[in-house]
C-alpha cells in the first residue's frame, strides 16, 4: 500500500551519526572495518586512493593483481644522502615551490610534478628533460614504484631534502595543508605541518642501499 | 493490477533492492541508497506538494480519481480529503462484507477506531476476516494511521430466548453513542 513507500518522504537519520562518534573507517575493497593506521591501493582507472584492510593490500601487492588496475601502496621511506641533490639541481626542475612530490603515472608514461595548495595537489610544469638528466646521476629519484611511490623534495631554509615515500603520504600532506591553509602563503600552521611532516620522514627514512 | 497497486508494487521492489544492499559485503552501500531513495522521494513529494498548491483543492481532488495519482498523493500526506472522508468512502466500498460499520474516530496516536455494528453470526471466527479486511481497508484509504481498532459488539441474545436479558435495551446497545457513521441515514 502507499504506507510502503511513506518512510522514504521523512528525512533519514541513519547516515547521520550520533554526535561525537566518528564512522568505522571501512576497507573501500571489502568493506571490513579498519582502524588506524591502515593502508592504501591506487585504482588506476580514477586515479583514487582506496583506503584498504592488509589483506586487499596484500592481494594488490602482486603485479597485474586486479586485472593491473589496482596497486597497493607500500610503506618504505627512502633517502640516498649518498647522492644529494643541489640547489643548482633542483632550479633546473623549473619547480616554484619549496615542497613537491613527483611521480610516475603509468597511463601517461611520464612523471607528474606536484605541490600541496590550498586547492589541493596542483601540478606544476616540469622540465621532463632535465629529470630524466637528473634521475642518471640520482639513483633515488627513479626509485619510486610507478603510480604508487613518489620523490618527494623539501626545501627548508638552504638544505634540500629529498625523499621517496608512499604517495598516499604525499596525499595526506596535499589534506593537511589543505585544512590549515590561511591567506597567501597558508600561514603558520601550514608551515608547521610540513615541518612536522619532514621531521617524520626524516625519523623513518633509511638509505637506499 | 490496478494502478494504486503498482505503487505497492515498486515499494515491495525497493525493500527488496535495499534489503540486497543491506545483507550484501558492504553495509555502508545500504545506508547510502537508503538516503538516496529518500532524497529523490522527497524530492518528488516537494514537487507534488506544489502542484497540489498551484491547483488548488478541487482540481486536486479530480485528480485523485486517477488511482495512481491518489495513491501518490497518500504517500506524501497531500490527499485532499481529510482522513474520516477517506476512511468513510473507503468503508462504504466493502460495506456488502463488513456489514454497517461506525467510525468512531482517529486519536492522537493516529490510531483509527471503528466499531462493526452487527456481529454477523456472533462467533469470534467469522469475525476476523471482517476485522482484517477493515483494517486493509483503512490502512490503504489512509496511510498515515498507526493502527486500527475495531470493536466488536457483544453477540445478540440467542432466538430462542423468550425474554430480553434484564437491563439490555437493545436498539442501544447497539447503536452505541449513536456517533454518525458514513452511509448512516
Amino acid at each position: 500500500m502507499a504506507a510502503g513507500l511513506r518512510r522514504f518522504t521523512r528525512a533519514v537519520a541513519s547516515t547521520s551519526p550520533e554526535p561525537g562518534s566518528r564512522p568505522a573507517e571501512r576497507c573501500e575493497l571489502c568493506g571490513v572495518e579498519i582502524g588506524e593506521p591502515h593502508g592504501h591501493v591506487v585504482a588506476l582507472d580514477d586515479r583514487s586512493l582506496r583506503c584498504a584492510c592488509r589483506a586487499c593490500r596484500l592481494l594488490f601487492e602482486a603485479p597485474g593483481a586486479g586485472g593491473g588496475r589496482f596497486r597497493a601502496v607500500p610503506d618504505r621511506y627512502l633517502t640516498d644522502p649518498a647522492h644529494p641533490l643541489t640547489d643548482a639541481d633542483w632550479d633546473l626542475l623549473g619547480i616554484p615551490v619549496t615542497s613537491a612530490f613527483l611521480f610516475v603515472n603509468s597511463d601517461l608514461a611520464r612523471v607528474i610534478a606536484c605541490y600541496p595548495s590550498p586547492a589541493g595537489a596542483t601540478e606544476c610544469l616540469l622540465d621532463l628533460g632535465a629529470w630524466a638528466e637528473l634521475a642518471r646521476s640520482h639513483p633515488l629519484l627513479a626509485a619510486p614504484a610507478a603510480d604508487v611511490e613518489a620523490v618527494y623534495v623539501t626545501r627548508t631554509g638552504d638544505a634540500l631534502e629529498v625523499f621517496l615515500i608512499p604517495i598516499d603520504a604525499c596525499y595526506a600532506l596535499v589534506g593537511e595543508i589543505r585544512l590549515r591553509w590561511r591567506g597567501v602563503d597558508g600561514g603558520e600552521s601550514v608551515r608547521e605541518a610540513v615541518s612536522g611532516f619532514d621531521d617524520d620522514l626524516r625519523s623513518r627514512s633509511r638509505p637506499l642501499r | 493490477m490496478t494502478a494504486a497497486d503498482a505503487t505497492e508494487l515498486v515499494a515491495v521492489r525497493v525493500e527488496r533492492l535495499l534489503g540486497q544492499l543491506h545483507s550484501g559485503p558492504d553495509p555502508r552501500a545500504g545506508e547510502v541508497a537508503e538516503e538516496l531513495v529518500c532524497c529523490l522521494v522527497q524530492l518528488y513529494g516537494d514537487g507534488l506538494q506544489r502542484i497540489v498548491a498551484l491547483v488548488g483543492p478541487e482540481q486536486s481532488a479530480q485528480l485523485c480519481a486517477d488511482p495512481l495519482v491518489e495513491s501518490l498523493l497518500l504517500v506524501h500526506d497531500l490527499h485532499p480529503a481529510d482522513a474520516e472522508t477517506r476512511i468513510g468512502r473507503a468503508l462504504e466500498s466493502v460495506r456488502s462484507r463488513t456489514g454497517e460499520v461506525d467510525y468512531l474516530g482517529i486519536d492522537e496516536a493516529g490510531v483509527v477506531r471503528l466499531r462493526l455494528r452487527a456481529a454477523g453470526h456472533g462467533c469470534r471466527s467469522s469475525v476476523q476476516p471482517v476485522r482484517q479486511l477493515l483494517e486493509a481497508t483503512v490502512r490503504q484509504a489512509a496511510p498515515e494511521s498507526t493502527g486500527v481498532e475495531v470493536e466488536v459488539p457483544a453477540p445478540e441474545a440467542p432466538l430462542l430466548q423468550v425474554s430480553l436479558r434484564p437491563g439490555m435495551d437493545r436498539p442501544s446497545a447497539l447503536a452505541g453513542a449513536g456517533s454518525t457513521g458514513p452511509g448512516r441515514a
